[in-house]
């Protein structure tokens, strides 16, 4: 069955480190996204694995074998480009019976991949005549027709609209697991990922940040890159005066001392990220006097489901999101008491590139 | 009067592809209104319409109140903003700002000062020495707007504008946007397919669908009161559908048998009792506790299925009798609750609809 072993490939296009030094493990029947932004390697890592590349260093390992010096077709892996590649002058059925090879694949495996994604009866039109949803779908019969139980998904979802992608990324997630089938998916989109992905490996600049469940990342981000890269957050800047009782005191530049749970760290100049939706909102004094101030409502911002906040505090701009059933019935220039629960301050070292390096996608 | 108003436009192409099919829609003075739905439903058609790059094959347009039909796009007096940001690339951003004012014969020291205003009111005039491609897609595309403005229009169409800027940078742009509109009393039209972008930045959202428009009304009733089951599920997201029969008819509100169980739902419509009816539920509109205390007035029962954890909310997809409902709670307030759980949904509100003739899978598609 299939598994998969990345050990320290490293990959270069001239002076541009593409991958470097990457090692991961993919178990059998799981599904593992591949999460980065643009230009993080996460395509030449797929190309990696299905052979389409060789890396300058490393191994790439299925079901224990070595197959870095094999040819693609023979490591039994299925790859879905970015886009698609669907043949625009042949029928949905000659893509998916030609597309993995010259070959040609069984009649009977055709059918199969086509009932699969639900599109046998459109088996005579032509990919244009579909929609962008029945072509992702198309796209996937013509991996799964293959038949590899290792399959590489390279932004399968990415073309669609937001709520089509939503739908069919559940979709896509179910039927892998169905087909008992080891999947790699690589995106952009961090709802995408953390929606599916039993596992995932956030990558940035060719180098591995994290790998975890997706609560494991979201809830105890490695650096300040995966903190910011997965939702907007809030930074403080401030230096670390002592942790009495496992309880962090921060001196800060504009909202004075500030308390957060710690561990012990060894280091003194920090910055603290607090999750919008960690940070309470309130008309009325919360229960409490740790890390609570004044702050005046700057924008309101109804965005559905959450309603999203700006607040001024001391000259600190905060990001608060409120569940929009219950968020507090405030306006802009209102004032506000925001409150920063002790438990949910993220502690990191001061980035020795400065913040905005250290956060920087690109 | 209103700064832009279409009457029952009807344009079909091919003589077969309805992409317009008498809609009739109204801008007003100041206002910023966004047109919002999936491809194919008409958006780019309507805009292109207005601005007069297409002719419609009936109806009328307005602008400012005159009639516009075969008057060329250069004498509308609209600034035309899309997603493929169209700067002079060997022109720096002052250049490219100024450029209208010129053309238009203002003078050089007028268009300075319509140049020098129009980019500090968008926070651009530091960058004014700049290349365009020195520039950010978000800040090109702030120039773009900005040279639309200096040209003199007061009217902005803007096709998908944020489109192909990064997400992150759009989230920030459309708080700008908004502000340049209503600080220079511009009136905007702004299409998008991103429907928070829409609730966010908009006076009024246009929601269409197949040619045709859906409803028209705030960005909070657009959400809070949806007309249809498709603007229930398009706005907002995820919404689930149960299919019942009306049971009851109280005062203000219907009995609903979804088969095992029944539900009370609020209505200010009329039902017939034996009807067949559509129940639309937000997944923020359901409470999910662990069956097993007391239960709750008014709800239904099921089995999780599926736990996805998002970060700031879980989801939840819970098996009942009547269908699959999705469940959405803040991560700080989850139930404990996993997969095989037994649980009872209480829906807080759900919205009722006449079981549309089309069938309730074609009503909700958005393809």
């Amino acid at each position: 069955m299939p598994e998969l072993v990345v050990d320290s490939v490293s990959k270069s296009y001239g002076s541009i480190r593409a991958l470097r030094n990457v090692s991961f493990r993919v178990g059998d029947g799981e599904y593992f996204c591949i999460l980065g932004p643009t230009g993080a390697g996460k395509t030449t890592l797929l190309k990696v694995i299905s052979g389409l590349i060789r890396p300058d260093k490393g191994r790439v390992i299925i079901d224990g074998v070595d197959v870095t010096d094999f040819p693609p077709e023979v490591r039994n892996v299925s790859y879905m480009p970015q886009g698609y590649a669907l043949f625009p002058h042949m029928t949905v059925w000659d893509n998916v019976a030609y597309g993995a090879g010259m070959k040609g694949l069984p009649e009977e495996k055709v059918a199969d991949a086509l009932k699969l994604v639900g599109l046998y009866h459109r088996r005579d039109s032509y990919p244009h005549e579909l929609s962008g949803g029945q072509q992702q779908r198309i796209a996937l019969a013509r991996a799964l027709a293959a038949g590899s139980k290792l399959l590489l998904l390279d932004e399968p979802l990415s073309a669609l609209d937001i709520l089509l992608n939503i739908e069919l990324r559940y979709e896509l997630k179910n039927l892998c697991r169905e087909l008992g089938l080891t999947v790699l998916h690589v995106t952009h989109n961090v709802e995408e990922a953390m929606s599916i992905a039993d596992r995932m490996m956030v990558l940035r600049k060719g180098v591995v940040q994290q790998i975890g469940s997706p609560r494991e990342v979201y809830m105890n981000p490695a650096n300040l890159f995966v903190a910011n890269f997965l939702s907007e957050v809030n930074f403080i800047e401030g230096i670390l005066r002592g942790i009495r009782l496992g309880l962090g005191v921060i001196e800060t530049d504009k909202l004075g001392v500030i308390h957060v749970y710690t561990r012990p760290v060894r280091f003194w100049h920090v910055v603290v990220a607090y999750r919008p939706e960690d940070i309470v909102l309130s008309v009325d004094p919360p229960p409490t006097d740790l890390n609570v101030f004044r702050g005046r409502v700057v924008e309101r911002e109804f965005i559905g489901i959450v309603t999203r906040f700006l607040v001024d505090v001391n000259g600190v701009e905060m990001h608060v999101n409120v569940w929009t059933s219950v968020a507090p019935d405030v306006k802009v220039d209102d004032y506000v008491y925001v409150h920063l629960p002790p438990r949910y301050g993220l502690i990191y070292p001061y980035p020795r590139e400065g913040l905005m390096k250290a956060i920087a996608v690109e | 009067m209103p700064d832009i108003e279409v009457r029952n436009v009807t344009k079909i192409y091919e003589e077969r592809i309805v992409a317009l099919y008498r809609v009739s829609v109204k801008v007003f003075d100041g206002e910023y209104v966004c047109i919002i739905g999936p491809s194919g439903s008409g958006k780019s058609s309507l805009i292109k319409v207005i601005s007069g790059i297409i002719e419609p094959d009936e109806g009328e347009v307005y602008i400012g109140g005159r009639l516009v039909n075969n008057v060329p796009i250069s004498e509308r007096g609209l600034g035309l903003v899309m997603q493929d940001i169209l700067l002079f690339p060997h022109m720096n951003v002052w250049d490219n700002v100024s450029y209208g004012p010129l053309v238009r014969g203002l003078g050089y020291d007028r268009a300075e000062f319509i140049g020098n205003e129009v980019l500090r009111s968008m926070s651009l005039h530091l960058r004014r020495s700049a290349m365009p491609h020195e520039l950010s897609r978000g800040t090109q595309q702030k120039v773009a707007i900005a040279r639309a403005v200096a040209a003199g229009a007061r009217i902005l169409l803007l096709d998908e504008p944020l489109g192909s800027v990064d997400p992150r940078a759009a989230k920030t742009l459309r708080f700008e946007l908004r502000h340049l509109v209503k600080d220079l009393k511009l009136t905007a039209l702004h299409i998008t397919h991103n429907q928070e972008e829409a609730l966010s930045i908009a006076d009024r959202i246009i929601v269409m669908r197949k040619g045709r428009v859906e409803q028209v009304g705030t960005p909070f009733e657009i959400y809070a009161r949806p007309k249809t089951p498709f603007i229930a599920k398009f706005i907002g997201g995820e919404a689930s559908f149960l299919e019942g029969l009306v049971e009851e008819t109280m005062d203000g509100r219907v009995k609903v048998n979804l088969g095992e169980e029944h539900v009370l739902v609020e209505s200010s419509i009329g039902f017939r009792i034996g009807e067949k009816v559509v129940l639309g539920i937000r997944p923020e509109h359901v409470s999910i506790v662990r069956a097993g205390g007391s239960r709750p007035d008014n709800s239904i029962s099921g089995i999780v299925k599926e736990v996805n954890f998002l970060g700031s909310y879980y989801r939840y997809m819970v098996e009942t009798g009547g269908g699959n409902v999705l469940v959405k709670v803040p991560r700080l307030s989850a139930p404990s609750v996993s997969i095989g759980s037994r649980v009872f949904l209480t829906l807080d509100r759900a919205y009722i609809f006449k079981y549309p003739r089309e069938g309730l899978d074609k009503a909700i598609a958005y393809e």
